[in-house]
């Protein structure tokens, strides 16, 4: 396979459910100690409306918090991250985790029904000085808010060496 | 406690925020992985991982990634991250002692933004992950 036929490519959408423990449970795993993550008087000391969760906390929000029944209909072309991963490791090689960008819009925060979407935006195939192929693969994912505002955008770049 | 972050007038190019250093322990692979429910057991399973080739277990790099959102979000405040990005260059292995390094690279007065470089190295100065941000700090009361 082509690994560039994989542009375009939907990820599967998710709905998923922002909770305190999980919200707290992320910002001790990450050694955050503030009791904004902890406590809504400390958020809203920070003019928050809720507690927020940490920064990279939705890179891990559909394997968290993923609930069976808010989930919206699956597209009939969509692959999963690890249905990607599979088709570039067909003829073996390794797959690293290259690169995460997040940009922020609006606070995450406790009690939010995010919904994500998401695409294979680009697929870019390079040879290294050692003459190994180089596949960089970037995954885009959206987070909205229950009335549509963008909260999160994100892209994680997974890169194949065979 | 004041979790407001830096002024955004107290900013000077060059300027860096204060470090975090942690030492990393199995432990904290653990505690990330129930956390984020990342259960690649390259790092949690001391067998698997060598079987592997690896030497031990070693470090999610989002477990890196959050190291370096907690003492961005430290110094600018939380809430006031614009854009966070990240490059991973080397794993973390168990008892590296993970530094964080963060030096203001300009300031948008305009939009009153500031740009951030960032960086986790370990104490033999092996660089784990590198990145950088943009951040809305706070201003001070006119």
């Amino acid at each position: 396979m082509n690994p560039t036929e994989l542009i375009g490519r939907s990820l599967p959408p998710a709905a998923v459910v922002v909770e305190r423990g999980q919200v707290a449970a992320f910002a001790a795993a990450v050694t955050d100690t503030s009791p904004v993550y902890r406590r809504p008087e400390a958020a809203a000391e920070i003019g928050l409306p809720a507690i927020p969760a940490p920064p990279t906390f939705t890179f891990a929000a559909r394997l968290l918090a993923a609930f069976e029944e808010p989930q919206p209909p699956r597209p009939q072309d969509a692959a999963e991250v690890g249905e990607v991963i599979a088709q570039l490791r067909a003829e073996g090689g390794m797959i690293l985790h290259a690169e995460q960008e997040f940009s922020y819009h609006a606070p995450v925060l406790v009690g939010d029904v995010l919904s994500a979407t998401g695409s294979v935006e680009d697929v870019r195939v390079t040879t290294s000085k050692s003459g190994k192929r180089m596949t960089f693969v970037r995954l885009c994912s959206e987070w909205r808010k229950a009335d549509g505002e963008l909260a999160v955008a994100e892209v994680m770049t997974l890169l194949h060496r065979a | 406690m004041d979790e407001g972050g830096v002024f955004f007038e107290d900013l000077e190019e060059g300027g860096q925020a204060p470090v975090r250093t942690h030492k990393l322990t199995r432990t904290d692979l653990v505690r990330y992985a129930g956390a984020s429910r990342d259960f690649n057991p390259m790092h949690h399973d001391e067998i698997k991982a060598q079987a592997a080739g690896m030497r031990s277990v070693f470090g999610h790099g989002m477990f890196t990634a959050g190291l370096l959102g907690t003492a961005l979000t430290d110094f600018v405040g939380i809430g006031n991250l614009r854009e966070y990005k990240v490059r991973f260059t080397n794993q973390a292995w168990p008892d590296d002692v993970l530094t964080t390094e963060i030096v203001v690279t300009g300031k948008d007065e305009a939009n009153h933004l500031v740009s951030l470089d960032c960086k986790v190295v370990t104490e033999t100065g092996t660089v784990v992950l590198t990145g950088s941000a943009t951040a809305a700090a706070r201003r001070r009361a006119a």
